[in-house]
């Protein structure tokens, strides 16, 4: 009966009140790139941050491999998350970002080092290992946050907004990079992002997050 | 290391005229500093050179290891309270919050001689004087430090990295170590530094509860300049206490200018239901804590032997007892007001030039005339001036501006801090703009500095005013008959038996408590004693 991938179901959220998300499902299979499209402030990285634990769902439900996570504290539900503006640890260099998982994860240090070169290698900034992160471009520093995120391999990997901030040019060659990184990591991923360009280039499947909410009258 | 958090550019301050002037306005508080501090440093050098007698007599090292240790173990156990109010106060948001942080600062606001007071009065007879009601009130008095300082830098840490490292498999206790912890670290290593050198340079505190067996080097200093008349023990002391200062200042300096990183404060977060509770019952006991001591020094104004009475007040305003009010009052609000004036006219000049000189030696000139009266402690600065202006032309003995003075080189460093944080915010380009639609130099500073600047000029001036208010290191060394101020009269009053004469000590304390509390109410927290 399991269902493999991540599965949402009814989701609602409120904040003081006012909805922020209503009734919101959706489905994505296993090794599937989904992306959700909606204007800012339409409540897509609350559905994200739901999904992570970050914020509690009012009603609703969230199932990662057919198991129901919503009880389950961020830190425990192997879910990674790139944010928007990436909050890379700014007292931590490149390296010391993208391991910062693998050590909680108590990888002995040498295996550690060989993940960490793989996942530089995998987004391009092979030999920017010991690089203060202050001092990376943005380009760099998403590249470097998606890397923090692959490392620990998450069941799913959420983008916020992975490319906002960066300017157009650079914008879509990195989102077809982005999207052959996710597939060589063979992530299942979900994407919310209010670029439709943005969307099709990375994305298997592009939904709206309006037409997400049933019997939302 | 040029790590930094990323966002925060530095704003360029250069404008030609103001180079140009900062050479020449640097002599200003150059002479201010070299004649007010240097000398009178210099003066308490030469009388304490043979510093050998600490190391020789039992009772001065005794002194100085009783004051390092009490300062330790105070710098130690105001981080153990301070940290959780910290996390408390800047991690949640909760009805009240303002007010009880706003009460958690309310005794580093208050004259350190008033705490000291306040806690005699509430603590139980055989507790009022020793180490424990000493370390005991320096919590008290520094917990504020620990709410600034780590507070702002708590504040702003933005809550995404923390679910950065949520989402990276980090529980609460790892997120701690490994996320928050080194971000909060410099700030904690720089109000360690801070507490102990307050907790180090005690006198007001100390005068009232560390007692006769326990004292510490600053009241050593006083009784032996004032009461024994030694002043070659005196000076000895003064020297051994400026250098473990000095010391003190330059390991903790890189934290310093780690936790001056401009500072944005974020929205908070209501707490999770699960901590609501907890946190609420620290908040009222914070709060609790933190008014027990003023409600004691009022309540104890109105006691006169067993019984309540309003005897001692009506002494007070009347004239009868040991304390008359209205002359003291008097003298404390001129000396407060001079002081103030002196020391922003000053402070100014300091940070004009530390923001806009170009040359080294200028910026140089100008952080030494911040630098040295941080390290010259108020009882320091008094026992200099007794040593320094007493013979030939320089004999200012009993002159009224003498006192003045010393206040606002006890409050130099706070001003020109505060001022310097705030000039730096201003970009060189609206100078140049103002330049080039036809302004002056001194138009250009008028319409542009002193307008963004009227209100932490404002804070500072206030800010000079409490210190000098409250000052009595300095003010219990030059103090003589006439011209008593409230900070004088309540150390005289301490010194006297008779129930009357102790409760209007108290009297004296509430009626200056209750000034600072009204000045501080004028200063806009935003802008000053943020980047201390």
């Amino acid at each position: 009966m399991t269902t493999p991938g991540l599965h949402i179901r009814n989701v609602t959220v409120g904040v003081d009140g006012s909805p922020v998300l209503t009734n919101v499902s959706l489905r994505v299979e296993r090794g599937e790139i989904v992306a959700v499209l909606g204007p800012s402030g339409s409540g897509k990285s609350t559905l994200l941050r739901v999904v992570a634990g970050l914020v509690a769902a009012s009603t609703g439900s969230v199932h990662i491999d057919g198991a129901d996570i919503s009880g389950i504290p961020t830190h425990r539900r192997g879910v990674g998350l790139v944010f928007q503006n990436n909050q890379l640890f700014p007292h931590l260099d490149v390296a010391g970002n993208v391991g910062y998982g693998l050590r909680i994860a108590r990888m002995p240090a040498a295996q550690r080092r060989a993940r960490v070169m793989e996942l530089l290698a995998l987004v391009n900034m092979s030999g920017h290992a010991d690089r203060d992160v202050a001092t990376l471009s943005g380009g760099e520093a998403a590249r470097v946050a998606l890397a923090r995120s692959l490392a620990t391999t998450p069941r799913i990997l959420l983008l916020d907004e992975p490319l906002s901030g960066l300017d157009h040019d650079l914008r879509y060659a990195l989102a077809d990079d982005l999207r052959r990184v996710i597939r060589a990591a063979g992530s299942t991923a979900l994407l919310v992002t209010h670029d439709p360009v943005e969307a099709e280039r990375i994305a298997d499947r592009v939904v709206r997050l309006a037409e997400l909410s049933s019997g939302a009258q | 290391m040029a790590r930094s958090l990323a966002g925060f550019g530095v704003v360029t301050t250069t404008h030609a005229p103001y180079r140009r002037a900062s050479r020449r306005l640097v002599v200003v508080p150059g002479v201010f500093v070299a004649v007010f501090t240097v000398w009178p440093a210099l003066a308490t050098l030469r009388r304490g050179f043979d510093i050998t007698a600490i190391a020789t007599e039992g009772g001065l090292r005794g002194t100085v290891w009783f004051t390092t240790w009490q300062a330790v173990v105070s710098t130690v156990l105001t981080l153990a309270v301070g940290l959780p109010i910290t996390w408390i106060l800047s991690r949640h948001e909760f009805i009240g919050r303002r007010f009880v942080r706003a009460l958690t600062l309310v005794p580093f606001v208050l004259p350190t001689l008033v705490v000291g007071l306040a806690f005699r009065a509430v603590l139980p007879a055989d507790l009022r004087t020793g180490v424990i009601p000493l370390v005991v009130a320096h919590v008290f008095l520094n917990v504020a430090v620990v709410v600034r300082i780590v507070g702002a830098r708590w504040e702003s840490q933005p809550r995404s990295f923390d679910e950065a490292a949520a989402t990276l498999g980090a529980g609460p206790v790892t997120r701690f170590r490994t996320v928050t912890w080194p971000m909060l670290r410099g700030s904690v290593g720089a109000t360690a530094g801070l507490v102990f050198m307050y907790c180090f340079t005690t006198y007001g505190a100390a005068r009232v509860l560390a007692g006769p067996s326990r004292p510490v080097t600053e009241t050593e200093i006083y009784r032996f300049a004032v009461l024994a008349g030694d002043m070659r023990a005196a000076s000895a002391l003064a020297i051994a206490q400026v250098v473990l200062v000095g010391v003190v200042l330059a390991v903790t300096a890189r934290g310093v200018t780690h936790a001056s990183v401009p500072i944005r404060p974020l929205a908070l977060r209501t707490a999770p239901h699960a901590r609501r509770f907890g946190v609420a019952i620290g908040a009222v006991i914070v709060g609790a804590v933190f008014v027990l001591p003023i409600v004691g020094l009022v309540s104890r104004s109105l006691r006169v032997g067993d019984g309540f009475s309003l005897a001692a007040w009506r002494g007070a305003f009347g004239g009868a007892g040991a304390l008359d009010v209205g002359p003291s009052l008097t003298a404390s609000l001129t000396t407060a007001v001079v002081a103030a004036a002196l020391s922003i006219l000053i402070g100014s000049l300091v940070a004009f030039v530390q923001v806009h000189a170009a040359s080294r030696a200028a910026r140089g000139v100008a952080t030494a005339c911040e630098v040295i009266p941080v390290v010259v402690s108020a009882v320091v600065v008094g026992l200099g001036f007794l040593l320094a202006f007493r013979n030939g032309p320089f004999d200012w003995r009993g002159r009224w501006w003498l006192l003045p003075v010393a206040h606002a080189v006890v409050a130099l460093p706070l001003v020109s801090r505060t001022m310097t944080a705030s000039m730096r915010q201003i970009p060189a380009d609206l100078r140049n703009a103002a330049s080039t639609l036809g302004a002056s130099p001194l138009r250009v500073l008028a319409s542009v500095d002193v307008s963004l600047l009227r209100r932490p000029i404002g804070a500072a001036t206030t800010l000079a005013a409490l210190v000098s208010l409250g000052e009595f290191g300095a003010s219990s060394l030059l103090s003589r008959r006439g011209n008593e101020t409230l900070t004088m009269a309540i150390g005289r009053l301490l010194g006297r038996p008779g129930d009357l004469v102790q409760a209007q000590a108290f009297v004296a304390s509430v009626v200056l408590a209750a000034l600072c509390l009204v000045l501080v109410t004028f200063v806009d927290f935003t802008t000053a004693g943020e980047r201390r």
